[in-house]
């Protein structure tokens, strides 16, 4: 503890964040969504951020319109489909066009959509973020989408709140607990004690600085 | 190469009556004689031509004559000519990237070339010229064509040596492209406008005679007329300039607009006079009706083509269906709105900002990411549990 405050980076603006790049889970996240922009022509992409900062990203239904959204702008064009456009269209004569979609109706069109693509991936990143007495509707929508055997794999990275660990559980096909990232974080802590460097007028010495990387490996272990 | 030698068809035969009144001499003259197997053919075309000239002004006229070409030889190779011409400019848009603003969009030069070039393909189907030497192949002035598109790859690299000694370097660029997307524009429409007048032919030649008919003709005739006043303006400005070296007489952007315009408001009349015709047969004939309904079915249904295939070469079209469409996109981007205006995209892009290089690849290779990856199963995989690694002072006790 002592060790890393005594040499801890200088507070610039880019030290100062709790989520430190390159091991964080969203920036994992956001490399696993780079990937699949690469994806072949007939396949969808749908991905929501939560974030606790935004209310907006906090709500179960938020996540799920903007699915509808994202898998509604069809692969060729922007041609929205045909039933989205129906449920906008019977809002719109009841004079509801105001009105939401609601999670339901959400829920009910995404496998419609679906229809469109050979394959569909959704990403939901940070669902911890979410509301708590809301999010576990999440978890069970998905779950139902999988249960209707559609061609869909969703990736969900979370916090292990007692909440969420024990439905997750349940209902996860795989989970993955991150013990292999050693590799980012001496990535990191090299490349931030690099550019720490230029700023010093006395240099590190290379012994210090791979003391600084072991040490920090150390003390990440197990948390 | 060429035959020719296909005896005219009674449809010929008709046309030729039709078009046959005014005068049995073709453009040239009769001092420019013609192969006897291609005269019904090239008269056809030329008596048809007479008509339309007899509405251009006497320059107009003269233009006109000197790029008619008479036999099937001569189109046949002068369209292979433009075709290769056409080809070039496509390069040299390409190579120069020009692009155009037209009717508030902005059109790459390059793709106008291609649609010269596709329209052009279809006027030199394989062996077409040659077997059926089509009355509008030769009612129209060739040799001006392949000359407009030859004439400015040609005078290009002149164009660079003079750019130098010009203080306004850039001006002559931008002119050059301008003039240019006036040029491909302008050919790309006389180019749709010809092929719409060859299929009302077609139908006009099977009429019987009565006053709609007539009505109908004049209306064609001076369709064809517009576009040969287009193309005489075309060839004289440019060869004033290859004569000049100077490039100071561009056509206005105005005036391929005009042009365009003029095709539609007269291509309209053209279809209401053969409508008329339709009607009128109809009361007249009553045995002959069913005929000429199907006559009328398959000029329909030759013209829908035509517009496909256009609106498949040409899919920047401008006017009613521009604004149809962007109706439609302006009605899908506020369905979407609706459904939700979380900028997804941008939360991506702040989440993988400041990613450190080559971090997060072990992922890819970690055996249940590829499970999951790969499997054709529906599944749910859960990212849990990474470290959240964080800086002093908020460093975890342990």
């Amino acid at each position: 503890m002592g060790f890393v405050s005594s040499y801890s980076l200088p507070d610039g603006p880019n030290t100062k964040s709790s989520s430190v790049a390159g091991a964080g889970k969203t920036k994992l996240v956001s490399n696993i969504i780079d990937q699949f922009f690469n994806r072949p022509h007939d396949e969808a992409l749908a991905y929501f951020y939560c974030n606790r900062n935004e209310e907006s990203r906090r709500h179960p239904e938020n996540v799920l319109r903007s699915f509808v959204k994202q898998l509604s702008i069809s692969r060729d064009e922007q041609a929205v489909q045909a039933s989205l456009a129906d449920i906008y269209k019977a809002k719109q004569r009841t004079g509801f066009a105001s009105a939401r979609l609601t999670s339901e109706e959400a829920e009910s069109l995404l496998p419609k959509l679906m229809q469109a693509y050979t394959r569909t991936t959704l990403v939901l990143d940070a669902l911890d973020e979410c509301h708590e007495d809301s999010r576990s509707s999440l978890i069970e929508a998905f779950s139902r989408l999988i249960q209707m055997s559609l061609q869909v794999r969703i990736l969900v990275s979370s916090r292990r709140d007692q909440d969420i660990k024990l439905q997750l559980e349940k209902e996860a096909n795989v989970g993955i607990e991150a013990t292999d990232n050693h590799d980012d974080i001496r990535k990191y802590v090299l490349a931030r004690i690099d550019e720490d460097r230029q700023r010093r007028r006395i240099p590190l010495s290379d012994k210090l600085r791979e003391q600084i990387v072991q040490s920090l490996l150390d003390k990440s272990q197990g948390m | 190469m060429l035959t020719g030698n296909a005896p005219p068809t009674r449809k010929r035969d008709r046309l030729r009556r039709l078009l046959g009144g005014s005068s049995a001499v073709g453009p040239h003259g009769a001092d420019h004689p013609v192969p006897t197997s291609h005269r019904a053919d090239r008269d056809l075309g030329g008596d048809f031509l007479n008509k339309a000239l007899q509405l251009l002004s006497e320059q107009e006229r003269t233009t006109i004559r000197e790029h008619v070409l008479s036999t099937a030889g001569d189109i046949d190779s002068v369209l292979l000519g433009a075709y290769s011409a056409a080809e070039d400019k496509q390069k040299l848009c390409e190579n120069k990237r020009w692009t155009f603003t037209f009717r508030g969009h902005t059109v790459k030069l390059r793709d106008e070339a291609d649609k010269v070039i596709r329209w052009l393909n279809r006027f030199g189907r394989v062996g077409d010229i040659a077997v059926n030497m089509d009355p509008i192949h030769t009612a129209l002035p060739w040799a001006g064509i392949r000359f407009l598109l030859e004439v400015q790859t040609i005078t290009s690299p002149s164009i660079f040596s003079v750019i130098v000694f010009l203080p306004d370097t850039l001006q002559v660029a931008v002119s050059e492209s301008r003039q240019m997307g006036a040029l491909l524009i302008g050919l790309k429409t006389a180019f749709y406008t010809i092929n719409r007048l060859k299929v009302y032919l077609d139908f006009v030649c099977d009429l019987p005679e009565a006053p709609a008919r007539a009505n109908f003709e004049s209306s064609l005739t001076e369709l064809h007329a517009l576009i040969l006043q287009f193309l005489a303006k075309a060839i004289r400005i440019y060869q004033k300039n290859v004569l000049s070296r100077a490039f100071d007489s561009f056509w206005k952007h105005d005036e391929v607009i005009n042009f365009e315009t003029e095709c539609c408001k007269i291509g309209a009349r053209v279809e209401i006079e053969a409508r008329n015709c339709d009607r009128s047969l109809s009361k007249l004939q009553q045995e002959d009706a069913a005929r000429h309904g199907e006559g009328l079915r398959k000029l329909t249904k030759e013209l829908k083509n035509l517009q496909e295939t256009k609106d498949s070469i040409d899919k920047m079209e401008t006017g009613i269906a521009m604004l149809w469409n962007s109706l439609v996109e302006d009605k899908q981007a506020a369905i979407l709105e609706w459904t939700s205006d979380i900028p997804y995209l941008d939360n991506h892009l702040t989440a993988r900002k400041g990613r450190t290089e080559g971090t997060g690849e072990w992922i890819f290779h970690h055996a249940r990411y590829e499970e999951w990856e790969t499997s054709h199963q529906p599944m749910i995989l859960w990212l849990h549990g990474i470290r959240k690694f964080l800086l002093s002072p908020r460093w975890p006790k342990h």
